[in-house]
C-alpha cells in the first residue's frame, strides 16, 4: 500500500514547508510545483493522499480533482488554500475532498485529515 | 486842487522845462502814406517819461494810437516837471514854448498824460491850441475839472478804489495787521494820501498804518526791510520821498523789492510784473485801448461831445504767481475769478507728455506685475488645489485598490505564515523525545527565518502601496516596484485567470522618485488590464520595462482585452472618465498625474491585434 502523500503548491516555500513537516513525522512525502507536474510523472498508484494548493496557476487544485476523478484516479485530496471560500470548500468537500485547510493550518489538523484519507 | 498842493510843497525843485529829449517819434512820418498826411499828436507827460505809472500808461497809448490809427502819426511827447514841485510861475514859459514849436502847424490832437498834465492844460486850454482835440488820459476821475471841459475835449479817466485795493490785502493775507503805506511828497502824492486816509481810517483798530511819506526813501527802505510779521506794503507812489530827494528813473520800486520783509500791493497793474503781489488793478492796457479809440474818432474829425469814453475802474484781480510763492500765499484763498501771471513753468509743463509718458509706462508696468503676481498666486492656489485633491485622490484610490486586493494581499501574507507554521511543527518533530534530529531542526529554523523575512516584506510593501505617501523621493528601482506589485496581485491575477507575461530590463537606472506613487501607478494599470480582459477569453497580462538612452525607463503594461475605442483614447486621462460600472474614473488620471510629476509622459494605445498598450516614460538619476 501505497505511503507516499504528494504536495502540490506553486508556493516552494510552502512546499517545501508542507514536505519537511510530513517528513518530521514520519512520512514520504514528494513536492511538486504545480498540478501538470504531478500529472506528468503519473505516480498514482505511490501516492496515498494529496496535498494541493487551490490557487496556482495552469491547473489549480479544484481542476486537479476534477481531472482526477474523471481519468479514474480518484486520489484521496486534502485542499489546502491561503484563499478560504466558501464555496469552493462545499464543491471540493462535496466532491470527496478529505480537508479544506486554510493557510495557516495546525498540525494535529492536517495530520487529522491525512490519517482520515490514508484510512480509507 | 493841484495847485493848492503845489503852493505846499517846501524845497520844491523849481519850475523847469523839462524836455524830455524832444522825443520825436516820428515812426510814421519816416515812411509816409502817399494818400494821407501824417496826423500830429502832441503827447503830454505829467512828469519825466520814465515815471510810473504813467509811462506805462504812454507806452500802451503809444502802442494803440499806432495800432488803431489809419494814419500815419506823428508823436511829439513832452513832459511837465511843474508836478514835482509847488512853484507854478514857469507854466506860461511852457506853454509860449509848445506853441512856439508847433507855430507852423497846431498839433491834431493832444494827449495829456497823468493828472499833473490834466491840469495843466485844462489850466491852460485857452493859450494851448483851444480848437485842437484833446484826450485827458490815464487821470483819475477825482482829478478831472469837469466843469471846465471845453468842446474839444474827452476824457478817458480812471477810477482807483483804494478801499477794494487794501481790501484785498486783508483777503489773501486775513492775520495782517500793519500796512505802510508807500507815498511821497510831491502835490499828486499828497492828493492820493489823502484819499487813502479814510480808507485807512476804517480799518482803524484792525490794522495799523505807516505813512511813508514821512520817510526818506533810504529809511523807507531800513524800515521795509525790518516790518514785523505779518505786515504788508502798499505802493501808491514815490515820486518825491520825505527829504525831497526825486525818484524818477523807477527803480524804487524794485529797490524797495529787493529789501522788503513784506509783501507789496499796489492799485494799477502799471507796476505789477515783478515785485507786486496783486490784487484788483486799473488795467493800464485796457484804459489805453479806450484812449485810442477816442484819439481815433477825433482824428476822425467826430465831434468831442459825441464822444464818450467809459470808465476804467478795477480790473479783474491778478496775482503774481512767483510772490504768491515768496509769501506763501494759497491760490485757494485768492477771489474767484482771480488771474494768476507768470507762473513758472513746472517740470509738469516743460514735460508733461514725457511725464505722462513715464507714469503710463510705470502704470502699465505695475498693472502687468500686478497681473502677472496675481496670476502667479492663483496658480500657486489652483496647485496646491490640485496637489491636495490629488493626493486624497490619490489615497482613495489606493485604499479602493487595497479593498479590492485585500484577499489577494492576505494570501501573499499567508503564504510564509503557513511556511513558517509548518516548519516550526517539523522542527518540533525533528527535536521530539528520542529523535534529537538537530540538523533538520536547524534547517527548518532557518526556513522560519526565511519566511518571516518574507513575510515582513510582504506587509512593507502594502505598507508602502497603500500608505500614505509621506516619504521623500529617493532612488526607486522601477523593475522592483513592478515585481512588488505583481506580488501582491499575484492571487488576483490566478483568479482571473490571465497569463502573466513580464519582461523587464535589467540595466536600468533608478530614477529619482514616489516609490509608493510609482507602485500605485503599475498597480492601477495593472488591474485596469485585468478588469479589460474580464470578457475575453485570453487574458494575457505583458508588463516590460526598456531602458532609454542615456538615462530613461520606458515602462509598458499591456493586455489582450477589449481594447479601447478611438473616440475614447484622448479622453481615458480625464478624471472621471471611466468604462467600469463600478470605477470613479480617477485611475488613468491619477497615473498620468504622478508619471508627469515625475517628469515623464504617459501614452495610450489600441493596437490592430486588440487590447491596449499604456507606457510611460520615467528620466533615471545621471549616473555620477
Amino acid at each position: 500500500m501505497a505511503t507516499k502523500i504528494s504536495i502540490i503548491d506553486d508556493d516552494r516555500a510552502v512546499r517545501e514547508a508542507t514536505k519537511d513537516l510530513l517528513r518530521s513525522l514520519g512520512y514520504a512525502a514528494e513536492a511538486f510545483d504545480s498540478a501538470e507536474t504531478f500529472i506528468a510523472k503519473g505516480d498514482f498508484a505511490e501516492t496515498s493522499c494529496i496535498l494541493a494548493d487551490i490557487q496556482m496557476p495552469g491547473m489549480d487544485g479544484v481542476a486537479l480533482q476534477a481531472f482526477l476523478v474523471e481519468c479514474g484516479h480518484a486520489l484521496p485530496m486534502i485542499f489546502i488554500t491561503a484563499f478560504p471560500d466558501e464555496g469552493v470548500k462545499q464543491r471540493v468537500l462535496a466532491s470527496g475532498a478529505y480537508g479544506y485547510l486554510v493557510k495557516p493550518f495546525d498540525e494535529s489538523r492536517l495530520l487529522d485529515c491525512i490519517n482520515n484519507a490514508i484510512a480509507h | 486842487m493841484a495847485a493848492r498842493h503845489l503852493s505846499n510843497v517846501a524845497g520844491a525843485i523849481g519850475f523847469i522845462l523839462y524836455l524830455n529829449g524832444i522825443a520825436e517819434l516820428a515812426l510814421a512820418s519816416a515812411a509816409p502814406a502817399p494818400q494821407a498826411e501824417a496826423r500830429q499828436v502832441l503827447l503830454l507827460h505829467s512828469f519825466g517819461r520814465d515815471f510810473k505809472p504813467w509811462s506805462e500808461y504812454a507806452k500802451a497809448i503809444r502802442l494803440e494810437l499806432e495800432r488803431q490809427s489809419p494814419w500815419p502819426l506823428d508823436l511829439q511827447e513832452h513832459a511837465l516837471i511843474t508836478a514835482r514841485s509847488a512853484d507854478d510861475n514857469p507854466e506860461a514859459a511852457f506853454v509860449e514854448y509848445l506853441n512856439a514849436l508847433f507855430v507852423k502847424r497846431r498839433p491834431d490832437l493832444i494827449v495829456a498824460i497823468g493828472a499833473p498834465a490834466a491840469d495843466f492844460v485844462q489850466r491852460q486850454r485857452a493859450r494851448l491850441f483851444p480848437t485842437t482835440p484833446m484826450i485827458l488820459a490815464a487821470v483819475d476821475q477825482r482829478r478831472v475839472k469837469y466843469s471846465v471841459l471845453g468842446p474839444h475835449d474827452v476824457v478817458a479817466a480812471v477810477s482807483i478804489d483804494y478801499e477794494a485795493a487794501i481790501e484785498n490785502i486783508l483777503k489773501v493775507l486775513p492775520d495782517t495787521n500793519h500796512i505802510a503805506i508807500v507815498v511821497g511828497t510831491s502835490p499828486i502824492e499828497k492828493f492820493w494820501k489823502e484819499e487813502i486816509v479814510p480808507v485807512a481810517k476804517r480799518l482803524e483798530g484792525r490794522v495799523k498804518f505807516t505813512w511813508y511819506d514821512a520817510y526818506s526813501f533810504d529809511d523807507i527802505l531800513k524800515h521795509a526791510a525790518a516790518l514785523p510779521p505779518n505786515s504788508a506794503i502798499f505802493w501808491e507812489l514815490m515820486i518825491v520821498d520825505a527829504a525831497g530827494v526825486v525818484h524818477e528813473e523807477g527803480r524804487t520800486l524794485s529797490r524797495l523789492h529787493a529789501v522788503t520783509s513784506a509783501p507789496i500791493f499796489s492799485y494799477t497793474d502799471a507796476f505789477f510784473g515783478k515785485e507786486i503781489v496783486g490784487g484788483p488793478q486799473v488795467p493800464v492796457l485796457e484804459a489805453a485801448e479806450r484812449v485810442g479809440a477816442a484819439a481815433v474818432r477825433l482824428l476822425a474829425g467826430e465831434d468831442a461831445r459825441a464822444i464818450s469814453v467809459p470808465l476804467t475802474g478795477m480790473g479783474t484781480p491778478k496775482y503774481d504767481w512767483r510772490e504768491l510763492q515768496r509769501w506763501g500765499i494759497s491760490e485757494s484763498i485768492l477771489p474767484p475769478g482771480s488771474e494768476i501771471a507768470f507762473r513758472s513753468p513746472t517740470i509738469w509743463d516743460q514735460y508733461r507728455l514725457q511725464i505722462l509718458g513715464i507714469c503710463a509706462a510705470v502704470v502699465v508696468q505695475a498693472l502687468i506685475i500686478t497681473w502677472l503676481l496675481y496670476e502667479h498666486r492663483r496658480r500657486h492656489l489652483a496647485e496646491v488645489l490640485a496637489r491636495s485633491t490629488m493626493a486624497e485622490l490619490q489615497g482613495v484610490n489606493r485604499l479602493a485598490a487595497a479593498g479590492q486586493l485585500s484577499a489577494s494581499i492576505a494570501h501573499e501574507v499567508r503564504q510564509p505564515l503557513q511556511a513558517a507554521a509548518a516548519n516550526a511543527y517539523a522542527a518540533r518533530n525533528w527535536l521530539a523525545a528520542g529523535r534529537q534530529d538537530i540538523d533538520e531542526a536547524r534547517s527548518s529554523l532557518d526556513k522560519i527565518l526565511d519566511s518571516v523575512r518574507r513575510a515582513n516584506d510582504v506587509v512593507s510593501g502594502i505598507r508602502a502601496m497603500f500608505d500614505k505617501d509621506r516619504t521623500a523621493k529617493s532612488p526607486v528601482d522601477m523593475n522592483e516596484v513592478i515585481r512588488t506589485v505583481l506580488t501582491l496581485i499575484n492571487l488576483h491575477l490566478r483568479r482571473h485567470r490571465i497569463e502573466l507575461e513580464t519582461d523587464l530590463d535589467n540595466t536600468i537606472e533608478p530614477i529619482e522618485g514616489h516609490r509608493t506613487q510609482l507602485q500605485q501607478v503599475i498597480l492601477n494599470l495593472a488591474m485596469n488590464a485585468i478588469e479589460s480582459m474580464q470578457s475575453c477569453p485570453k487574458r494575457i497580462l505583458r508588463i516590460r520595462s526598456r531602458r532609454i538612452e542615456p538615462h530613461g525607463a520606458l515602462i509598458t503594461v499591456q493586455d489582450s482585452g477589449t481594447g479601447i475605442a478611438a473616440a475614447d483614447l484622448e479622453r481615458v486621462f480625464r478624471p472621471l472618465f471611466t468604462t467600469k460600472s463600478g470605477g470613479m474614473g480617477m485611475g488613468l488620471s491619477i497615473c498620468r498625474s504622478i508619471v508627469e510629476a515625475h517628469g515623464g509622459r504617459m501614452k495610450v494605445s489600441s493596437p490592430a491585434e486588440g487590447g491596449s498598450i499604456l507606457e510611460f516614460d520615467l528620466r533615471c538619476m545621471p549616473q555620477q
